[in-house]
């Protein structure tokens, strides 16, 4: 307005009648003015204008007077006021005091010495906050001494000084807020403890009350629409944002690096605290926003500048798709989404996820180029965490662990935004589906684990080798000798007792895991090894010399495949060639004569499938007789039901019959 | 003589990247899809040009990478790390079980997957590059 009045006063000519409006909304506005000396300086140019206007005779002089009014007033606007160096003196002072008080020492003494720090800061800021213009009633009192309630008073102090009085809070419901409160004390103690050392790493009450407070912030977002005001909706809906993005960077990213925890702890503290508030912190005051999450460029360190997060929250998230090849997404598209009606094939979207993953991983340092800036690095981060999500998902829909049919319709609708996403860079539809991603991993990784503990404590009461592990984690640590056995079968005489273990270990964890291929290849290797132990002379006979390296071989290749959530093969040929093992052995040391027929039959009467028919039918029945709990041996009856299937179903195919050996034409063979 | 470094990956943009990085950073380079291109490189190259380190992705289509990463380390492939970004430990113990002592992952970028394969080549033996224990192959696959 003024820059208007100058060039209307610089005119030749008809500037009187243009002023007449900007010095009537110069002389209104001025009065709000909080700088005493600039209200002064715009009050005395409008006087001074009106005055001129009742004289007739406008001199050249009168005009430069107007000018000089008029640049006087600008300045006196423009500058600095002592106020406002006092406020921002006071904020940055408040952000070095709460930047000190979220980093997580690993030595109490220091910590101790933070909090020291921190209250004195505290102490300091709320007297100097005496002097501000606009100190109202409603100035916070003295700091409390403990860190969380320290950290929840910096926070509100600090935004009190920042906002102006009608756009602070939040109006969080009460019971969210009881509840915010109480998660974050919780996480207050659980970082002290870590740090501590009465735990390493992300320890399960941290990991806990980390993804309740995610809980909380989600819920909250569902129930902002509650906010009548618009401004305070939205600044809600940035700090729920902001929380959950903290917590689920350090939940997904920092998994397996205890280094990075204390920067990422302090992040979702500073979030946690501003929630549990409900004070709202704007994104153009003072340089400070929290709405995206903290930084990840160590900007806690350089929060004293009064610029921390500055340039990485300026960029809308997941703005930039990062140099990788689009149509990866499209691919991805295309085997997630099938016909109606037909569910995806899990397993080829987890394998597209993953290599989408690989590819933003394989650019985190830059690749290709000079290294990433800092928003590159922010929008990187973010798809990555999108990524994970959303192959958490789509590996719990691949294990079935629980997955229910609308959670499987969700993960598609999620995948299909994903390839709108690449299109249209629709910055607040990404923070949606980031959120949306990280929830439903979330909801179907605590299903997940309530599914395999409660098959776990079906299978696994007695020896309890699972508990508190998870287990393939267990499978994977403690099979000692099954590994190994691939080429150096032959030494299994040694130690058939160790291999006994190792197969009752893969037994029950294949029976956990529902993989019945390995369970019912499992149970006839027990077989063999069994008898191997009552007769160690089996081992030497020549056919299982010969079959037990095989074996061996073809189980190690199931587990490295079921190691690599691939479905096993399966082993029936396998099965069989042992379960001929065994009979012949058993027959030969006449603990179970066969047959007469099946003894006298020729070589090539044992290839014949009605041959091989009659003794897995033989097998059955001796299993069925000989095992009391058949509930044990059922996968391994179905297995071997199956393969006898098989065996007639190939011989209908040809039309053959033991009797009648002609094709189904009538042609004689 | 530069060091050689076998990819074998499915994936082609993710090899390629990777193989770009190592030979800008001086190493001779190999890239193979599967077993069958691993078998021609060899036989290409003969017995003179074996890899010193063999770099494998666990992730794949067809066949499997545990199996796969086990059959190169017990004919003679160098040291075989496994590449896995799954981010589960549960890999990292079956691939030490199979006998393959490294498992890396790609989360901090090509550069520091760059300085591993520097450091693990430069380390000598005795330091974490000596022959490996033999890992068991499971049969002609994958």
């Amino acid at each position: 307005m003024l820059g208007d009045m100058q060039a209307h006063c610089l005119g030749v000519s008809g500037g009187g009648a243009l002023m007449a409006e900007p010095i009537a909304r110069l002389a209104a506005v001025s009065r709000f003015l909080v700088d005493g000396s600039a209200r002064h300086h715009c009050q005395v140019l409008c006087r001074y204008w009106r005055a001129q206007q009742r004289r007739s005779d406008v001199g050249r002089h009168r005009e430069r007077h107007l000018l000089k009014a008029l640049l006087r007033c600008r300045e006196s606007l423009q500058a600095v006021s002592p106020d406002h160096v006092l406020r921002r003196l006071i904020v940055e002072q408040t952000g070095a005091a709460i930047s000190d008080l979220t980093v997580v020492s690993a030595s109490a003494k220091a910590e101790q010495a933070w909090l020291r720090q921190a209250q004195a800061c505290g102490v300091a800021v709320a007297n100097a906050a005496r002097f501000l213009a606009d100190t109202g009633a409603d100035t916070p009192g003295l700091p409390p001494a403990a860190a969380g309630p320290l950290l929840v008073w910096l926070h509100a102090f600090e935004a009190s000084v920042q906002i102006t009085p009608g756009q602070c809070g939040t109006d969080i419901p009460m019971a969210f807020r009881r509840e915010t409160h109480r998660w974050f004390d919780r996480l207050c103690i659980a970082i002290r403890q870590t740090a501590q050392g009465k735990s390493t790493g992300l320890s399960p009450e941290l990991r806990h009350s980390i993804w309740q407070l995610q809980l909380l912030a989600s819920a909250l977002l569902a129930v902002k629409s509650t906010i009548p005001c618009p401004h305070r909706r939205q600044r809600l809906a940035e700090n729920c944002q902001g929380l959950i993005w903290a917590t689920a960077q350090t939940l997904f990213l920092c998994r397996y690096q205890s280094a990075a925890t204390s920067e990422e702890m302090a992040t979702v503290l500073r979030q946690a605290a501003i929630l549990s508030d409900g004070a709202a912190i704007s994104a153009g005051s003072g340089g400070v926003s929290l709405s995206h999450g903290g930084s990840r460029d160590g900007s806690h360190g350089g929060s004293r500048d009064g610029s921390r997060d500055g340039a990485a929250s300026a960029v809308s998230p997941l703005l930039l798709l990062p140099g990788i090849d689009t149509t990866a997404v499209r691919e991805l598209l295309v085997v997630a989404v099938n016909k109606p009606g037909v569910p995806p094939d899990w397993s080829a979207v987890s394998l597209r996820l993953y290599r989408l993953l690989v590819s933003l991983r394989m650019l985190g340092g830059g690749f290709g180029k000079l290294p990433l800036d800092t928003t590159e690095v922010w929008s990187l981060a973010r798809w990555q965490v999108l990524i994970v999500s959303l192959h958490a998902c789509a590996n719990h829909c691949l294990q079935q662990s629980g997955v229910r049919p609308e959670d499987e319709v969700s993960v598609i609708a999620l995948l299909r935004r994903l390839a709108g996403l690449v299109d249209t860079r629709d910055a607040a539809s990404v923070t949606d589906m980031l959120h949306k991603s990280l929830m439903l991993a979330a909801r179907l990784g605590i299903r997940a684990q309530q599914h395999w503990q409660k098959l776990t404590l079906d299978l696994d009461a007695v020896h309890q080798d699972f508990a508190g592990y998870s287990v393939q984690h267990v499978l994977a640590a403690e099979l000692n000798c099954l590994p190994h056995m691939a080429v150096a079968a032959t030494d299994t005489q040694s130690v058939p007792q160790d291999v006994l273990r190792d197969l009752r270990l893969l037994l029950k964890g294949a029976r956990i895991l529902n993989v019945q291929r390995i369970e019912s290849f499992v149970l006839v290797l027990s077989d063999v090894y069994q008898t191997i132990l009552a007769e160690p002379g089996f081992a030497d006979s020549a056919d299982l010399r010969r079959a037990l390296p095989r074996a061996h071989r073809r189980l190690c290749g199931m587990l490295d495949q079921a190691a690599a959530w691939q479905s096993p093969g399966n082993a029936r040929r396998m099965i069989n060639t042992l379960y001929e093992c065994l009979d012949r052995w058993r027959g030969s040391t006449g603990m179970n004569k066969p047959q007469v027929g099946v003894n006298e039959r020729s070589p090539a009467a044992e290839n014949d499938p009605w041959h091989l028919c009659l003794a897995t039918n033989r097998r059955l029945r001796k299993l069925l007789r000989r095992q009391e709990d058949l509930d044990s041996i059922r996968v391994l009856l179905l297995e071997l039901l199956r393969s006898q299937e098989d065996l007639i179903r190939r011989q209908a195919a040809y039309g053959l019959t033991l009797d009648s050996p002609v094709t189904r034409t009538g042609d004689p063979l | 003589m530069t060091a050689c470094i076998l990819v074998v990956d499915e994936h082609v943009w993710a090899r390629q990247a990777l193989c770009a990085v190592l030979e800008a950073s001086g190493y001779h380079t190999e890239q193979a899809a599967d077993l069958t291109d691993v078998h021609q490189r060899l036989r290409r190259a003969g017995n003179n040009r074996r890899p010193d380190l063999t770099l494998v992705e666990l992730v794949r289509d067809r066949g499997n990478g545990f199996s796969l990463a086990a059959w190169l380390q017990a004919h003679g492939c160098g040291v075989v790390v496994l590449l896995s970004d799954r981010d589960d430990e549960a890999d990292h113990l079956w691939a030490q079980s199979r006998g393959i002592r490294h498992t890396w992952s790609r989360a901090q970028g090509l550069d520091a997957l760059r300085q591993q394969v520097h450091d693990m080549l430069a380390a000598p033996a005795g330091t974490g590059r000596e022959a490996p224990r033999q890992a068991q192959p499971t049969g002609p696959w994958p």
